[in-house]
């Protein structure tokens, strides 16, 4: 075959796929096409704009196609990093947390977020939350997912280190109300108004619940994202009340721990602040009844905090706090605790802060003071 | 032999993209019709006017549209302006794409007289435009903007606020 030959057979080739390739996409836009403008004049404003797509083998998939609805979308994050140096353990530094709030609104009603969290160094990757908000009023919002348990002030609103006033969390917040905390289930929220300067809030839910050994610590009764064992349901709720600067709240949670079903937990906490230019004052009591088959156990735990920020920069803050574990096999868990520490405030989101804890041992000489820097954003 | 392809190829692009344009002018015709049904006019007059700013493709197409249907019991009336003084008694005033530059001057003429403007480019509500089209994932839509249309003497209504892709 001479070159003349083959170079014949490349354009017929070619033009013959031309051919077919118009007629095929012009059959395809043939299928709008068809409709008139008669026809698009009969429809409904919504039909016309379904119309004009099959939603089949087009770009993209379902995170493109949602970009078609009026959603605003937000990404922001929060981020820890600590060198931490016990006396009864190896310093260490820590990139404790690099955590991500992915979220979106859609109109003033609906509200979905997420809180993904890398802990050290990302050796831990959880959905911290994942909730849904329907708002159907400010006095009703109903949401759904796993969600911050209502249970006190510093769960819900305080823990995050870009805020929290020290380094650590205090004791009963990681033992008894075991921040953070979240639960799989609905509840029902809202504000309302009591009198001019007051406003009221509260919280009602529904959730699978904590579930662990019997008398465990309730830290690791986390993350029973679905009920396997037991149809028991948790139960619980938060009343609060802020005027100005001045907020306290009470909250409870109730339910069944135990796999079996059979043994309850109460968790009750009460907590008050107070926030005046750059004085920051706040208690909070928790309290946890646990049913063993021996007999109740009940712990017990406070913490307050005290801090001033110093022309906008500088802000020392004093913490006392204690834990009783009500364990008749070890006293020494015990422990109370002043921490002491300043922080610098580098923006209303970043502060540096330095911090040294001086732990007390019930009943015992344990050496495990501890000294703590941290540097957190959030962003 | 390599130019004949090369014309051929070129011949062929022009051919998709003429048909897309005028997918894009039959809906944009009725999707002004749908915005006279849909808003809430003042007293309308005798007719309902809608004009269009400049030579436009949409033209013959609005007509197909006023021979066949009223807005509010009105006589559809399509009118070609190339200056602002021709704007008196438009209900609707479109402005193509190529026309966009005349927004300002066309928004500040129609300012509270019951009148909204409805523009062919993407984006220009920031512009002064009420309505302006918007093509998402080959499906074509509307951005509105509420106080654009309140300037021109207008309030959009929740139906359109329902599907418009976006409200400003």
């Amino acid at each position: 075959m001479n070159l003349h030959t083959e170079k014949l057979r490349s354009l017929l080739c070619f033009f013959g796929f031309s051919l077919t390739f118009l007629t095929f996409s012009h059959h395809a836009t043939a299928q709008v096409d068809d409709i008139s403008l008669e026809e698009l004049l009969e429809m409904d404003i919504e039909k016309m704009v379904e119309l004009q797509s099959s939603g089949r083998g087009e770009v993209g998939s379902f995170g493109y196609r949602l970009g078609d609805n009026d959603s605003r979308f937000n990404i922001h994050g929060y981020t820890t990093n600590e060198f931490i140096s016990a006396q009864n353990g190896v310093s260490t530094f820590d990139n404790h947390y690099y955590n991500l709030f992915v979220g979106s609104s859609i109109g003033d009603k609906i509200f979905a977020e997420i809180q993904l969290e890398y802990e050290h160094g990302g050796e831990e990757i959880q959905a911290r939350y994942a909730q849904l908000d329907y708002k159907v009023n400010d006095a009703l919002i109903i949401r759904t997912g796993k969600f911050l348990v209502p249970i006190n002030v510093f769960n819900e609103y305080l823990y995050p280190e870009y805020i929290n006033k020290a380094i650590s969390r205090p004791f009963m917040n990681r033992n008894i109300t075991p921040t953070a905390w979240a639960e799989v289930g609905v509840q029902l929220r809202g504000s309302f108004a009591m009198g001019e300067q007051t406003r009221g809030f509260y919280s009602a839910y529904v959730v699978n619940g904590l579930e662990g050994e019997e008398g465990g610590d309730i830290r690791s009764m986390r993350n029973n994202h679905r009920d396997k064992n037991s149809d028991n349901k948790a139960f619980g709720g938060k009343f609060g009340i802020k005027n100005g600067g001045l907020e306290l709240g009470t909250g409870v949670y109730t339910g069944k721990y135990t796999a079996d079903g059979e043994l309850g937990l109460t968790i009750f906490s009460v907590d008050a602040g107070y926030v005046n230019s750059g004085l920051t004052l706040r208690a909070e009591y928790n309290m946890a009844n646990m049913q063993t088959t021996a007999r109740d156990i009940v712990r017990t735990g406070a913490s307050a905090t005290a801090s001033y920020i110093i022309k906008d920069k500088v802000e020392p803050i004093l913490r006392y706090d204690f834990m009783n574990w009500d364990d008749e096999t070890d006293p020494t868990k015990d422990k109370n605790r002043i921490y002491a520490g300043i922080n610098y405030l580098i923006s209303n989101t970043m502060n540096l802060k330095f911090g040294y804890e001086f732990i007390t041992n019930e009943g015992a000489e344990i050496d495990d003071n501890v000294l703590a820097f941290q540097l957190a954003l959030g962003f | 032999m390599k130019n004949t392809t090369r014309i051929l190829i070129a011949l062929f692009f022009v051919l998709i993209s003429f048909g897309a344009e005028a997918q894009d002018s039959k809906f944009h015709s009725a999707y002004l019709y749908q915005f006279g049904r849909i808003m809430n006019w003042p007293a309308l007059e005798d007719e309902f006017v809608i004009a269009v700013w400049g030579d436009s493709d949409i033209i013959p197409l609005v007509e197909k549209v006023a021979s066949i249907k009223k807005v509010k019991e009105k006589t559809i009336v399509v009118r070609k302006v190339t200056n602002i003084n021709q704007l008196s008694g438009s209900n609707i005033v479109f402005v193509p794409a190529d026309g966009v530059s005349a927004l300002g001057k066309i928004t500040a003429t129609i300012r509270n007289q019951g009148v909204l403007v409805v523009s062919e480019k993407k984006g220009t509500t920031r512009n002064g435009a009420g309505i302006s089209f918007i093509k998402v994932n080959g499906k074509m839509l509307f951005e509105l903007h509420k106080a654009n249309i309140a300037a021109g003497g207008l309030k959009s209504t929740l139906a359109l606020e329902r599907i418009a892709h976006k409200v400003y």
